[in-house]
């Protein structure tokens, strides 16, 4: 037989049939031509599995590895250059013993691959032209079964890759549905592309299709924040942020979001991914604490002002008895003194008539020395006496004002007052202080009457502007001051303004201003129980309240506060 | 270590978060702090923080300018509450000034704006 014709049947039967069958086709093929009893093909593939085809069989055989050693034994000297010939020789555990066998290697031994042809017959010898054909064809069967074999390969491989693909978006997909957390997609321009079915519950939506399309930050409450969380993802490749979305009953969820970035191999962003942590009930512990905390803590800075509060006023009433004792002390002896005192200045102002009497009755020149001198005298005295009238009205404003302090005067009832009048009336009384010194701006607005004791609080009111006075007048300015007075009502309340542009109080005095026989003044000018004596009336006789507004440099702002509850 | 020492630390770790501190009065502190308030920033910033307390002197004053501050975490929120309520122990006024609007909105939401002291 032509050996081409040969080789070109074989390719042929090769290429009708590209399953392994296609081996043992061929097998049967080199039986008939070769006019071979047996005609085999042995072959390990790529992943180690040693294959038998065979002439006369049905199916590809897989060879045990000791059956494979076997044929390797027999076929050791064989090599593609050099074919051999052997036998008697059976086809370990298949097939007949044959008495002549000629075989030949279909690779080289660096190759990965390794198999061998062997044909077999009993009747006659192997004959050269045969053996070198078998050799020729071994090439040709060599070359379409490596091709096949990586053929095969490659289809393992992408079935095997399609498997793990489909495992992939198997466990994806479960990860998606099943999760707890909210996960959805977006496009490169943050449209939403997918929500799983917790992100849909969590939000109040039933379907995909309520979701699938619109921007993610209409699903926030503020949609400023994915900004914030979309720079940093993109300055970093993923973040973890929190947020607040909004459910499509307008209910909140706090959530923590994590989201990544997947972009094309150009760069461009495909999908943003997200995965939301639900945290509300979280926040909502914390939120409870805080609450707790905070409020716990209000309490306790009120429990403390109260607690100085009552040491101030304890101060104040324990004062205000010694005051009590001192001025009704003082004010018996200081009775009968003034009236001495006048009686006194009476008595010699009758001295200096009757002296100008008896000069005017004509005296002797001596006589008359005598009594100019005598005048004289007694006019010095008379200077004492006024000099003293000054010191008893300085001790009685001061006996007073401790009177007033410690309520001796306090059976006075409360009557009708107007407050506005009032301090129209002690404006009065106080302009010889105010007028070198300031200007007077009154804004009074329309305010009830309220309940109150008058004179008390009009001595509030001098107090104060006496005050502003001084220090618009201590403060030695160029120009001249200005204080404000101001009444509103307010929730329930008179508010009562007097505002000077003075020097302010300075931060280390201000605990003290209240603060019994505390002066700032110097001595003679006050006795440092205005502004406590005014605390006194203003919050434990009327209820109200002080507020001091002070900034160095800039001046000081007292604020009364009168509850008009006590209104008719 | 030093306040400033933790300060210059905090923002080397944080880059989102810058945080300053200036002492113009003998009993006022203002603290900026600005950009982004997160759950990590918001933690370091709390233990810095209570140690600036600890230095100040009672009956001072603490004032936040958080007129650069453009987000804020829920913890965020709670370090201001921790805050308020260690200085109230030591008679500290905290005062919160320039909030934003997204910023007070979360405080608001929390339901705890009213228990600050807010400036404009």
């Amino acid at each position: 037989m032509n050996p081409e014709k040969l080789l070109l049947q074989i390719v042929l039967l090769y290429a009708k049939d590209n399953t392994e069958h296609a081996d043992i086709l061929v097998a049967n093929e080199l039986c008939r031509l070769l006019k071979a009893k047996t005609a085999a093909i042995f072959f390990k593939d790529l992943s180690g599995i040693y294959h038998l085809r065979f002439s006369g069989s049905m199916y590809s055989i897989k060879l045990t590895s000791a059956h494979w050693k076997e044929v390797e034994q027999t076929l050791t000297s064989a090599s593609c250059e050099d074919p051999c010939t052997f036998g008697p020789w059976q086809i370990p555990a298949f097939g007949e013993t044959e008495t002549y066998w000629t075989g030949c290697a279909l690779f080289s031994a660096k190759s990965a691959l390794q198999g061998y042809i062997v044909l077999g017959r009993s009747d006659t010898p192997w004959d050269e032209k045969t053996i070198a054909l078998l050799q020729e064809i071994a090439k040709t069967i060599a070359t379409i079964l490596a091709i096949r074999m990586k053929l095969s390969i490659s289809e393992y491989e992408k079935k095997k890759l399609i498997e793990r693909l489909s495992f992939n978006d198997k466990r994806l997909r479960n990860l998606f549905d099943a999760s707890p957390n909210m996960i959805y997609t977006c496009d490169g321009d943050d449209y939403i592309t997918s929500m799983n079915p917790a992100g849909l519950k969590a939000l109040g939506y039933t379907s995909q299709d309520e979701v699938v399309g619109k921007p993610f930050k209409d699903l926030l409450y503020n949609p400023e924040d994915r900004n914030i969380g979309l720079k940093r993802l993109f300055e970093t490749g993923s973040t973890t942020y929190e947020t607040i979305l909004k459910g499509k009953d307008e209910r909140l969820i706090y959530c923590m979001e994590s989201i990544a970035v997947l972009r094309d191999e150009n760069g461009k962003i495909r999908e943003l991914q997200g995965i939301i942590n639900d945290i509300t009930e979280r926040i909502e512990k914390e939120r409870e604490l805080w609450r707790t905390n905070l409020e716990l803590s209000e309490l306790y800075s009120k429990l403390q002002k109260t607690q100085e509060l009552m040491v101030q006023q304890e101060k104040l009433a324990s004062i205000g008895q010694l005051a009590a004792g001192v001025a009704h002390e003082i004010n018996n002896p200081l009775g009968f003194l003034k009236s001495n005192h006048s009686v006194t200045s009476k008595y010699v102002t009758k001295a200096q008539e009757l002296i100008k009497e008896l000069i005017e009755s004509g005296l002797s020149e001596q006589s008359s020395a005598i009594a100019n001198q005598l005048n004289k005298q007694i006019e010095k005295i008379q200077e004492i006496l006024t000099e003293s009238a000054e010191g008893f009205e300085r001790i009685i404003r001061i006996v007073a004002d401790l009177k007033t302090f410690s309520r001796i005067d306090q059976g006075e009832g409360f009557a009708e007052y107007d407050v506005n009048a009032g301090i129209e009336s002690t404006l009065v009384v106080a302009w010889n202080e105010i007028k070198y010194v300031a200007d007077v701006e009154k804004q009074l607005g329309p305010i009830p009457k309220i309940m109150a004791r008058g004179n008390e609080l009009n001595q509030v009111w001098l107090n104060m502007l006496v005050n502003a006075a001084q220090a618009i007048e201590g403060a030695k300015k160029e120009e001249r001051g200005r204080i404000i007075i101001k009444t509103w009502e307010e929730r329930g309340h008179i508010m009562v303004s007097i505002k000077d542009n003075g020097p302010g109080i300075p931060e280390s005095i201000r605990k003290k201003i209240f603060d019994p026989f505390f002066t700032t003044k110097e001595p003679g000018k006050g006795t440092g129980l205005g502004l406590s004596i005014s605390y006194n009336i203003i919050v434990e006789t009327h209820k109200g309240q002080i507020i001091v507004n002070t900034e160095p440099g800039a001046g000081t702002e007292f604020v009364v506060i009168l509850p008009i509850t006590l209104t008719h | 270590m030093d306040i400033s020492a933790r300060v210059a630390e905090f923002n080397q770790k944080n880059q989102l978060a810058k945080l300053f501190i200036e002492n113009p009065e003998a009993e006022k502190w203002i603290v900026h702090i600005d950009g982004e308030l997160d759950l990590h920033s918001s933690a370091d910033a709390q233990s810095l923080l209570e140690a600036l307390l600890e230095e100040m002197p009672g009956r001072s004053t603490l004032i936040f300018n958080l007129g650069k501050l453009v987000y804020i975490s829920s913890t965020g929120v709670g370090l201001f509450a921790n805050l308020v309520v260690a200085a109230n122990k030591r008679r500290i006024q905290v005062i919160l000034q320039k909030l934003q609007p997204n910023v007070e909105q979360v405080f608001s939401l929390l339901g705890i704006l009213s228990y600050f002291t807010i400036e404009k």
